[in-house]
């Protein structure tokens, strides 16, 4: 599989149609893989694709970050299906347009959900749990993709994976505050969970705007909770769910949870599942005449 | 450093009853900033504003706060006034404490605390108003009238014998819209083509005025004072310059359709005008039913026409117009009879509200047997009382022209059911079922005309005496409801109920009249999309204010007239459409729009065009911009604000994430300083 495309991204390195090709290639030590730019043919021999490859590359392709100014006319990119879904949604939001990036695609079988837990092997005790009920396995959209592509419905309803959310709702208010405020506690604003998000894609965050400050930029109570509230309600119709949020937090927190709620009620409220479509937009961001509230017509 | 005023009102004693407006004046007095403060009994008067002038001029002041009603009531009087003494009336601000604070409180205490911090919070957040400038724009001093009813009619009239030049866009062939199918009109009995026909002949002659007969609007872009109107032109099929209306192609003409104009109760031509005294008098072909059109067979009346104006050939035009104001005068239709029990058949698809699911569309009356023979609605009978109309005015049944001996007229069907109908009064049935039932005796001599109804609402000037009149001139007034009509030979038996006598009435009836509610076009919802204007659940349009804007529409340069509105009767029709003209004429009296300053303004350097604003904006305000470097290369893309659509909403502020566009006037600075300054706020 690998090697069909690494053959192919050397082909269109090498005839100039691609500038660079994003993917993935063995890391710092045997359970990682790391990000890798290939901009010279011979850098594909190194692309590796297995259940290490955790990032979700297209935060790169996102306009925040400096690479898609650097001048390359079209960029390659390795997804997992649900990297695509990112990609989708990327093309939906207006942060690219579908022709300025070729996407290689292969089956996917699931990624592990911290590379801290890769023992050789993935296996139903260290897989990601978004993986247990991906309909992408079988990636959405691609440019090449190595053998047949087989049609997979994808029409079912979004499924919240995250065990720990069944837990949380049932708690009553005060437990639930609780919980986050012990969890909150350790977060020192280092903003990974933005940094690797690829739909906080806004050149200035709001976090970053002073005058006004909205949200308190201390790691403070307060400042941790206004920004962790303001960041859930921003990816609202737009998270995919690639739990990179969660993966990169040094302290453990899991910030996605409030992303996958979000993913539910958006699900339920709007029938509306986001990366699935480059047309249809995010509800929140819509108005139509049609609406049931009348506060403008 | 700021120098802030503040003017705390009494407003008699409607502030100060639970506010003491002193203990506030002297607790602002205190804040940093402020300078000057002023404890008045009415700050709206005359001297009260003399006082705020000369505070400030004679302090020097950069900031005020008026410490009274709404700024509904009365921000633009102090605007003006600070503006009259120099200073930018965007530094003024109001604070609530009538409406929001003396009111809503009987304690005095808590009156007096709240006071302090809605003055407090306006004191923060006037340090961060700018001075704005007010936007000037230019426009097209030319009036778009849609529909060409009565009410269209007056507003073109009013407005073009005051100098402006009016289009008239009407969907039929004719102008008159229902009134011309009404026979004599209440209160006064008058003959309805006698008093319209003249008018219509003046649209007609009137240098200032263009009739666009048999044309619809299809799309409206722009804002006040600048619109572009695009208009179909449907084919006629007719030279119109050339159309004399001499009449010998639709005197010629072998094929007839039932005649929409006469409710379907007598048959018209092919090529046709709805009715005789139509305007223009220029025929159109009706290419559904034209022989020519279908089997290429015909053509008489091109044969026949001496000035050879028919052109088979003819396509529909697309006209691009510019206007600087629209009167929506679309007027309205009759309810369908949906009820069973009455012979009616199914509901009409608009009528079925929209949040209804499948299987409650599914319940709806289907199409019975079809409707009763000689039961007809209030529209039909007015065609059969005109002396215009297929029986030349004389009352006689439609299924067999047979002198009806016995009518009962049914009031309130549709009207006033929240479950099958509408849950409105029509309010204008009442009248005229007595006027039918006068025309049907002043027709039928012998005759007898019972009305069965709810309650009889006659609130208007001679409505009640010629209630009266109809009583006095042999109508038999039952109150209660009829519960079914059933065939029984020729006749119609009427199943009723008088509930004040309390006992069943059952009459045998040559001909029942329903009078069935008055309801939008079927089109109405749709065409105030196109429109961009509001309207309420039923689908009449909605004015800005019910009281005090009652013929504005929620967008700016856009006036309503007429039953499109709300049910109307003439007078108050005619009214209405004067109303609307003497606003178009308001704002055509100014050289140059002005324009209010409090639109959405981009951060073009955050922008990250990611057109959510676009995509949210309910007035297409904002369209995407290229930003090029010096060598006119595009750098970007981000958004623009039209400031001449903008209307201030904010909704593009609220989803824009990275704050990247705001409200000149409500910006994020003033609004979160105001929040700060609240003692009570979690900061
Ligand atoms: C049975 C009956 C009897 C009545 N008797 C009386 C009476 O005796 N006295 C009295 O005062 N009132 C009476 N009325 C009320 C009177 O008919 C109305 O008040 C009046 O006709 C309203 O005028 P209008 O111009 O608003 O609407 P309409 O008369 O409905 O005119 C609207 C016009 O707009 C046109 N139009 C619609 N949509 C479009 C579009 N999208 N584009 C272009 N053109 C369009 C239509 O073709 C029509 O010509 C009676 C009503 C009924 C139903
Ligand atoms: S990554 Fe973790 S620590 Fe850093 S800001 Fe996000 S939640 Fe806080
Ligand atoms: S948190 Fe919100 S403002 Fe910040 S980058 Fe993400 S989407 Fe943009
Ligand atoms: S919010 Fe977290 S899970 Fe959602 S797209 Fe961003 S990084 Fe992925
Ligand atoms: S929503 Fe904000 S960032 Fe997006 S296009 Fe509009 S102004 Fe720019
Ligand atoms: S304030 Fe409202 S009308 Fe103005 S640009 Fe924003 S969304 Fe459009």
């Amino acid at each position: 599989m690998i090697e069909q495309i690494r053959e192919k991204a050397r082909e269109l390195l090498e005839s100039g149609e691609l500038d660079v090709v994003i993917g993935y290639a063995e890391g710092s030590d045997p359970s990682r893989t790391t990000p890798i730019f290939c901009r010279k043919p011979e850098d594909t021999d190194k692309l590796v694709l297995d259940g290490r490859c955790v990032n979700t590359l297209p935060a790169y392709l996102n306009k925040r970050h400096e690479y898609p100014k650097k001048g390359w006319k079209k960029t390659g990119i390795i997804g997992k299906g649900c990297d695509i879904r990112a990609i989708t949604q990327l093309v939906a939001e207006n942060q690219l347009k579908r022709d300025e990036v070729y996407i290689f695609g292969a089956e996917c079988e699931g990624v592990v959900a911290h590379p801290e837990k890769w023992d050789g092997s993935l296996h139903e005790g260290n897989c990601a749990s978004k993986c247990s009920s991906c309909d992408v396995k079988i990636p959405l959209d691609t440019d090449f993709y190595p053998g047949e592509k087989p049609e997979v419905d994808r029409s079912g309803p979004y499924l919240v994976t995250a065990p720990a959310l069944a837990t949380l709702v049932k708690m009553d208010d005060e437990d639930r505050f609780a919980f986050w405020r012990d969890d909150f506690d350790r977060c020192f604003k280092c903003y990974a969970c933005r940094e690797v998000c690829p739909h906080c894609s806004c050149n200035i965050c709001i976090t970053d705007r002073t005058m006004p400050s909205w949200v308190d930029q201390a790691a403070h109570t307060k400042g941790v909770f206004g920004w962790h509230l303001t960041r859930a309600m921003h990816l609202v119709g737009r998270c995919t769910g690639c739990g990179e949020c969660t993966r990169a937090c040094p302290v453990n927190i899991q910030v996605d949870l409030f992303n996958q709620k979000m993913k539910e009620v958006i699900q339920e409220s709007f029938d509306y599942k986001s990366g699935y479509s480059m047309e249809v937009k995010p509800p929140l961001i819509t108005y139509n005449t049609d609406d049931t509230e009348n506060y403008i017509r | 450093m700021a120098k802030i005023g503040v003017f705390v009102c009494q407003c008699g004693n409607n502030i100060s009853r639970t506010v003491d407006t002193a203990d506030v004046a002297k607790d602002a007095s205190e804040q940093s900033g402020v300078v000057f403060v002023e404890d008045y009994k009415f700050m709206c008067s005359a001297p009260g504003q003399e006082a705020f002038k000369k505070a400030i001029r004679d302090h020097d002041l950069d900031g005020c706060i008026v410490s009274a009603c709404s700024p509904k009531m009365h921000e633009a009087t102090f605007r003006n006034a600070a503006e009259a003494a120099g200073l930018n009336p965007f530094k003024v601000e109001i604070a609530n404490i009538r409406e929001q604070c003396s009111w809503v409180h009987n304690d005095k205490e808590i009156g007096t605390a709240k006071s302090k911090d809605l003055t407090h919070m306006m004191i923060q957040r006037v340090k961060y108003n700018r001075p704005l400038e007010r936007y000037r724009m230019s426009m097209t001093k030319r009036a778009l009238i849609l529909g060409g009813g009565i009410a269209g009619i007056q507003a073109a009239l009013d407005l073009a014998n005051a100098g402006t030049p009016v289009t008239i866009v009407e969907k039929e062939p004719s102008l008159g819209g229902n009134m011309a199918r009404l026979s004599e009109t209440f209160p006064t009995l008058d003959c309805s083509q006698c008093i319209l026909t003249p008018k219509m002949v003046e649209v007609q002659n009137h240098p200032l005025i263009t009739i666009r007969a048999f044309a619809e609007l299809e799309k409206l872009d722009g804002y006040i004072g600048n619109f572009k109107a695009t208009i179909r032109q449907k084919a006629k099929s007719v030279i119109d310059k050339d159309c004399t209306g001499c009449g010998d192609c639709w005197e010629k003409c072998p094929f007839t359709v039932e005649s929409e104009f006469d409710m379907n109760l007598i048959k018209r031509k092919v090529i046709y005008i709805p009715f005789p005294q139509a305007v223009p008098t220029v025929p159109v072909i009706d290419r559904a039913n034209c022989p020519k059109f279908i089997k290429d067979k015909c053509g008489i009346c091109a044969d026949v026409c001496g000035p050879d104006c028919i052109d088979f050939t003819q396509e529909d035009e697309i006209l691009e117009e510019e206007f600087g104001a629209v009167i929506v005068a679309t007027g309205f239709e009759l309810m369908p009879n949906v009820y069973k029990e009455y012979g009616g058949s199914s509901m009409p698809q608009h009528l079925i509200p929209k949040k209804m699911n499948k299987k409650q569309r599914a319940a709806q009356p289907r199409s019975t047997s079809g409707r009763l023979p000689d039961v007809i609605n209030g529209l039909e009978f007015e065609r059969l009382a005109s002396a215009s109309g297929p029986t030349g005015g004389e009352i006689r049944r439609p299924s067999d022209g047979k002198k009806p001996k016995t009518v009962v007229f049914i009031a309130c069907v549709g009207s006033r059911d929240a479950n099958k109908g509408v849950e409105y009064c029509s309010k204008i049935c009442c009248m005229y079922t007595a006027k039918h039932t006068m025309l049907y005796n002043h027709s039928v001599h012998d005759g007898k005309a019972y009305v069965f109804y709810m309650d009889i609402r006659a609130g208007g000037k001679g409505y009640e005496e010629f209630i009266n009149r109809a009583q006095d001139e042999g109508a038999e007034y039952i109150r209660g409801r009829v519960s079914a009509l059933r065939k029984k030979g020729d006749k119609i038996l009427v199943k009723g109920a008088d509930t004040l006598q309390g006992c069943a009435v059952d009459i045998e009836a040559d001909m029942v009249v329903l009078a069935t509610a008055m309801v939008p076009q079927a089109d109405a919802i749709d065409f105030a999309k196109t429109l961009g204007i509001s309207y309420d659940k039923h689908g009449f349009y909605s004015e800005q204010h019910p009281k005090l804007m009652p013929v504005d529409s929620s967008t700016g340069g856009i006036y309503l007239a007429g039953a499109c509105q709300g049910v109307k009767d003439v007078p108050e029709t005619v009214a209405q459409a004067s109303a609307a003209a003497s606003k178009v004429m308001q704002l055509f009296s100014k050289e140059e729009l002005m324009r209010e300053p409090e639109v959405a303004i981009v951060d073009k350097d955050h922008c990250m065009n990611c057109w959510d604003c676009v995509t949210v904006c309910p007035y297409l305000a904002i369209s995407p911009e290229e930003v090029k470097d010096r060598d006119g290369n595009v750098v970007k893309m981000v958004a623009n604000v039209n400031p001449g659509l903008c209307q201030g909403c904010g909704l593009c502020n609220t989803v824009c994430r990275s704050k990247s566009i705001e409200l000149q006037g409500y910006t994020d600075q003033q609004v979160y300083a105001q929040i700060t300054a609240f003692e009570g706020a979690f900061v």
